[in-house]
């Protein structure tokens, strides 16, 4: 008797729980948020990483990919508005943290950038439950052509952010520029705005996918399907590509006659946004068309150099426990030996210099430089006390204070020193000079010898009632002679 | 009989090849690099040519696109650096071995497992740090120390006679003075900084930076040669041993 089909589970099943374990980084990053340090407490991470992976997948692809600080741009707005709702005050640092850890999440900086791991059960056809593994990246640094490194979002989660995941890109693409088209058509602009986007992502998923065969051929032409499913990928493509093309045409052209038929400002922008993100997706589709021109020439130079390349005997090492551990182990001749012949493949091709006939006799020409020598001799420094500087005041306002304070018999304050100055018609210098002096006799600095106080008679101490001037103030001192104060 | 566009074309090649014996050079910033190397891609006879060139030079081309070209020394091609290249004549005799020992630490501390050799290598791979290259190496020659612990010190000959284990070696520098010129710290750090002086690191700046960044050409020479020429090499020199 022929065994039923399994009726307790069935592919879309796993399919449907491979979905939800892409989710749980999410969750995790959730969890960490609320049970992180409260200043941190009111930001929903949830919401910001959604947006950040949305930043990302915008720029993916374009000349200037996504960094850590334009996901800081796009997402500022979310965390101010986060901080008002929470009624804290909103502060950069604290901004770019959040950010980071966000961005830590995504790339799981906790397992080393790692794919994220999860584990699932499912039924086989025979009933039986099977463990297995689930791994997948969401966010990664990327090394962009620049030397930089960018942002980039993995399938998995460009999947994630489009809400696609079982779909055919090419038929949602079809339906997205279908349902534009029909909503300027319709005169709802807003939703043909979101559309719009949705067709630019599609476009954006399909070139990935076209430069992912690429890059798969290139490392290794025998894991791609080159016989049939390649090709048909590629005619498919270049049919897409010029389907495209042509409805991107037509959506262009009733934006551009909406455009001169509206008055109202908001759908005028609206509709003009709609014509840039269709231009962008053009753009994208005439890059793809280069990208699938070079796709066979790719294919044919993968071959025939990968043709001639010994396949690999052995499987990849581990570096640690199958060349470090066992070097240093070795005798340090036979390690020597392995050193010399492996080791300069990790610094790659580099150019030998050859002499210049015409910088070799500018070079012998040259005047002797002394040879650096391992130990310099230390001469002893001369060391003396530097000429004092030129002093602040003139010599006849020192001389007009110094005599002021040298007449002070009884004990007298400093307001009244400073109203005897003024009535005696003495400049801002006269008054600045005598309070500074006053100051360096209360409280003499007396690490420094030319500071030290001039009269060293003069005893100023602190009265408990504040000073009485126009121009300074603080508390009141009061001068005398140094014996008088002391009998 | 050559034409004068055979010629042509032959310049072209060798002109590819010297764009790409510029680790720093990037197709993106030099028009010409860029052209050259859209050339290679779109045809056939001029990427065969260029091929036929860099084999005669003793040079393999592991990669080539929008990043540049990724050039590797064959065995001893005139392109491959030697010890000398490497840091200047010292004197001291542990020199060529240690910074042999650390390049190698720094590509295991990079890839730590078999398995992250076979990612893809735009993927960035996360930044090393000078103390997790010597904490992988200083854990090694310990367990090496606790393992020889029984068997009796080396004889005085055995140096001479190049039997001294390279741990040991490693270990001895490893008590020296920890500011020294000559410490281990400071031999990591040269060799990182040699490795970015021939394009195959970068320092990244600001406040969320830590430590030495891989670059793709970096990680394309592990991934794609060296892990696995070390490993030839290793167990060259190892099977004659488990034979006797």
């Amino acid at each position: 008797m022929e065994t039923p089909p399994n009726s307790s589970w069935s592919e879309s099943l796993t399919r449907r729980l491979r979905v939800l374990l892409h989710t749980s980084p999410l969750h995790d990053l959730r969890r960490r948020f609320l049970r992180g340090p409260a200043s941190m407490r009111h930001y929903d991470a949830l919401a910001l990483a959604t947006r950040a992976m949305d930043a990302v997948v915008d720029r993916s692809g374009l000349e200037e990919e996504a960094s850590r600080e334009d996901v800081l741009r796009v997402l500022r707005p979310l965390l101010e508005a986060m901080d008002a709702e929470a009624g804290v005050r909103p502060r950069a640092a604290r901004h770019a943290q959040v950010i980071d850890r966000i961005i830590e999440g995504l790339r799981n900086d906790a397992d080393k950038q790692r794919p994220f791991s999860a584990e699932y059960t499912e039924l086989g056809a025979d009933g039986a439950a099977t463990r297995r593994l689930l791994e997948f990246r969401l966010l990664s640094d990327t090394h962009h052509p620049s030397g930089r490194t960018a942002l980039r979002l993995s399938n998995e989660a460009v999947n994630l952010t489009l809400r696609l995941l079982d779909l055919d890109i090419e038929d949602a693409q079809a339906a997205t520029e279908a349902v534009v088209r029909s909503q300027l058509d319709r005169g709802r602009f807003e939703e043909a705005l979101q559309s719009a986007r949705q067709a630019r992502f599609q476009s954006l998923r399909f070139q990935q996918k076209v430069m992912q065969v690429a890059r798969e051929t290139r490392r290794d032409v025998d894991r791609m399907d080159w016989r049939e499913a390649i090709p048909e990928l590629i005619n498919d493509a270049l049919e897409h590509v010029a389907r495209r093309l042509e409805s991107e045409q037509s959506i262009l052209s009733v934006a551009e006659e909406r455009l001169d038929l509206l008055d109202e400002q908001d759908a005028r922008v609206a509709v003009a946004t709609v014509g840039d993100l269709i231009r962008d997706c053009r753009m994208r589709h005439v890059e793809l068309h280069e990208e699938l021109m070079k796709l066979r020439g790719v294919f044919l130079d993968a071959q025939a150099h990968q043709a001639f390349v010994p396949a690999a005997t052995t499987p990849l090492p581990e570096l640690r426990r199958q060349v470090l551990e066992p070097l240093l182990s070795m005798g340090r001749g036979d390690a020597q030996g392995v050193i010399d012949r492996a080791a300069p493949a990790l610094l790659g091709a580099s150019a030998p210099g050859l002499p210049r006939l015409t910088s070799l006799v500018g070079w012998l020409l040259m005047p002797r430089r002394a040879a650096p020598k391992d130990c310099v001799p230390v001469a002893q420094i001369d060391a003396a006390v530097a000429a004092d500087p030129p002093p602040r005041f003139p010599a006849g306002v020192r001389g007009y204070v110094e005599t002021l304070l040298e007449s002070v018999s009884e004990p007298v304050s400093l307001s009244e020193l400073l109203g005897r100055a003024r009535r005696e018609g003495a400049g801002d210098e006269v008054l600045e000079l005598l309070v500074l002096t006053t100051l360096q006799h209360f409280a003499p600095d007396n690490t420094h010898q030319a500071s030290a106080p001039a009269l060293p008679n003069l005893l100023v101490r602190r009265l408990d009632t504040p000073l009485m001037d126009p121009d300074f103030s603080g508390d009141e001192l009061e001068l005398q002679e140094a014996h008088r104060a002391n009998q | 009989m050559r034409t004068s566009e055979d010629i042509q074309d032959a310049r072209a090649a060798a002109t590819l090849l010297q764009w790409g014996l510029r680790p720093q050079a990037r197709p993106a910033q030099e028009p010409d690099y860029r052209r050259l190397i859209d050339r290679y891609l779109d045809e056939a006879d001029f990427r065969n040519l260029t091929r036929a060139v860099a084999d005669g030079l003793g040079l393999s081309l592991l990669d080539v696109g929008d990043h540049g070209l990724v050039l590797a020394p064959s065995m001893n091609s005139a392109f491959s650096l030697n010890a000398a290249d490497f840091r200047s004549p010292s004197g001291y005799a542990d020199d060529r071995l240690l910074d042999g020992l650390v390049q190698i630490a720094i590509a295991t501390t990079v890839f730590p497992r078999a398995r992250d050799l076979e990612d893809d290598p735009d993927l960035a791979r996360p930044p090393v740090t000078v103390s997790e290259v010597s904490a992988q190496l200083k854990a090694l020659c310990e367990a090496l120390s606790h393992a020889n612990r029984d068997t009796p010190d080396p004889e005085a000959s055995d140096e001479a006679q190049g039997l001294y284990e390279a741990w040991r070696v490693y270990q001895r520098r490893l008590q020296g003075a920890s500011r020294s010129r000559r410490s281990t710290k400071r031999v990591i750090e040269h060799g990182l900084d040699q490795l970015r002086a021939h394009g195959c690191f970068t320092r990244p700046t600001g406040a969320a930076a830590a430590g030495w960044r891989p670059t793709r050409r970096y990680q394309i020479l592990v991934q794609d040669l060296a892990a696995t020429r070390l490993y030839d090499e290793v167990q060259r020199v190892l099977a004659p041993c488990a034979g006797s």
